[in-house]
């Protein structure tokens, strides 16, 4: 095992004195199998006086995760129980993946991976420590690139597809977002890694110095966005270009046992005891793959009607799709090359 | 005055949603009063644009006005700020102004517009308006919401709270209490 000094004791730490008190009360509970790291904004260099500070406790193989919290005056204290094999698991996942699988990656475990992988190791055992060891900054740098990229692409798809239906401020929106995530995907190219969207400004503040031609270049969109969403949108067309457009450009299929019952501007998508109403462009999709039409074909007949690129449509009704794809009512097409 | 009788389960799933959103709140309290501390500007937006989104929702939850569900937190901004402007029209027009703003090239106006949300997010919305208040209304919460699962019988984990260096053995509530200004008497 390997046993650093509680964080600050002379091995600069970034933690601030106040919590480590903290950090050492949690230690002093741990279990001989477990292990516990410190992580967050702070660590990484961005966090202010109310920031609050991640505490991960590892434990040994088949524990069920958890989440503690605990109010302090001026910040509080998130500690989360992991599992050592669900973290073998994602470490293995985010280090081997290509980035036809990123699209797929919740943010969630990308966030924590890079987390980890600056993380201040309090008390690390040596099982621990062999599984730590893939958690990389420079491969997580190298992932969140990509998968920003992906996003942005994704939301600029359905910051189109809401003007093309006359949602205006829903446009806006979105293409801002999209503005938001292509500024991570190049800070994160450059070395900024920390996932969290809410610190993009300030990592760009700090890798490029606020105020300077290159910030408000990269940001401009972020800070100051276009009135109109047509504008934006035709900017962010040229910004937000995929190395491989079938990055996101998948085919859907209705699952087996999935009835589609369609009214007017709306459909009712049922299976089993569930039913889930959708409207808007993906309804006529639905429309279209009930009656045995491709999902090439529903799509771009929609897409040709309303005047988005089909491409665009496609990639902004997979996002869309999300919650259908989650409850099992939409597959990916079979034999089709994501 | 108004009388409401639910399900047992139904209200705790409901009470739960409202517990997680008065959660979201008080940590967003933290970082706008971190990011304004520090003069961090990008934040101190995006957590203006948060609030409004968060405040929105818990309105219209504790309504109990239906939303439809959404793909992720940029969806939802849309969701919940088009819900609230089918019921309020003028309102929701107000806060999609706030949410689409850019961003004042001066930190002090950076500042007065931030506190000029926050404040309206309170009057219109019932929103917390401090972080003191934050952090009381979503203790309130939590503890309304473990009392009543209790008395149905329903199995809670106590460990979910972590308690301080210096615990008094006041219980989660008590501690959380004490560290705010002036403890339960509090300032809000």
């Amino acid at each position: 095992m390997t046993s650093a000094q509680v964080p600050g004791a002379g091995h600069g730490t970034k933690v601030p004195p106040e919590l480590w008190g903290e950090v050492a009360a949690i230690r002093e509970r741990l279990a001989v199998d477990e292990s516990c790291l410190v992580s967050g904004s702070l660590v990484e260099g961005l966090g202010n006086p109310h920031s609050d500070v991640d505490v991960y406790v590892i434990r040994p193989e088949g524990v069920r995760e958890s989440v503690a919290i605990g109010m302090r005056t001026s910040r509080y204290v998130d500690c989360e129980y992991v599992g050592l094999a669900a973290l073998r698991a994602l470490g293995a996942r985010v280090a081997s993946s290509r980035a036809a699988d990123l699209a797929d990656l919740p943010r969630a475990e990308l966030d924590r991976y890079y987390r980890i992988s600056i993380a201040e190791r309090v008390v690390v055992t040596d099982a621990a420590e062999e599984v730590l060891d893939v958690f990389r900054q420079d491969v997580a740098c190298a992932r969140l690139e990509t998968w920003a990229l992906l996003r942005a692409r994704g939301l600029l798809a359905r910051a189109a597809t809401m003007l093309a239906t006359g949602d205006r401020r829903s446009a806006a929106h979105l293409a801002r977002e999209a503005a938001l995530w292509r500024a991570t995907s190049v800070l994160a190219g450059l070395g900024e890694g920390y996932v969290s969207v809410k610190w993009t400004v300030e990592k760009a503040a700090r890798r490029l110095g606020r105020g300077t031609a290159a910030y408000e270049d990269l940001l401009r969109d972020v800070l100051r966005p276009p009135e109109d969403p047509t504008t934006a949108i035709e900017a962010l067309r040229a910004q937000v270009e995929l190395p491989d457009a079938g990055l996101l450009d998948h085919g859907l299929r209705l699952t087996d046992g999935t009835t589609v019952v369609s009214g007017p501007g709306h459909v009712h998508v049922l299976r089993g005891r569930r039913v889930t109403r959708v409207e808007g462009p993906l309804s006529d999709v639905l429309t279209g793959l009930a009656a045995s039409v491709s999902w090439e074909a529903a799509t771009t007949d929609v897409a040709l009607r309303s005047g988005i690129p089909a491409g665009e449509l496609r990639t902004a009704l997979w996002y869309e799709a999300g919650t259908l794809r989650s409850e099992g009512l939409l597959e990916r097409e079979r034999g089709v090359v994501a | 005055m108004s009388v409401r009788s639910d399900n047992g389960v139904g209200w705790l799933r409901w009470q739960r949603e409202l517990s997680d959103l008065e959660n979201e709140w008080m940590a967003l309290r933290f970082d706008l009063d971190g990011a304004v501390a520090a003069e961090q500007v990008g934040l101190i937006w995006h957590t203006r644009g948060s609030l409004v989104t968060t405040a929105a929702e818990l309105f219209l939850r504790r309504a109990r006005i239906p939303l439809e569900s959404w793909v992720d937190g940029s969806a939802r901004v849309c969701v919940v700020l088009n819900a609230l402007s089918s019921l309020h029209p003028a309102l929701g027009e107000r806060l999609w102004t706030e949410v689409l703003a850019a961003v004042p090239a001066e930190l002090p106006d950076v500042l007065s517009a931030t506190e000029a949300t926050v404040a309206t997010l309170h009057a219109e919305l019932g929103a917390p308006l401090g972080r003191d208040d934050s952090v009381r209304v979503w203790a309130e919460s939590v503890q309304l919401l473990r009392h009543v699962a209790q008395s149905m019988g329903i199995a809670q984990s106590d460990d979910w709270y972590l308690p301080g260096e210096h615990t008094t053995g006041a219980g989660w509530y008590g501690e959380v209490i004490a560290q705010l200004s002036g403890g339960a008497a509090g300032s809000r």
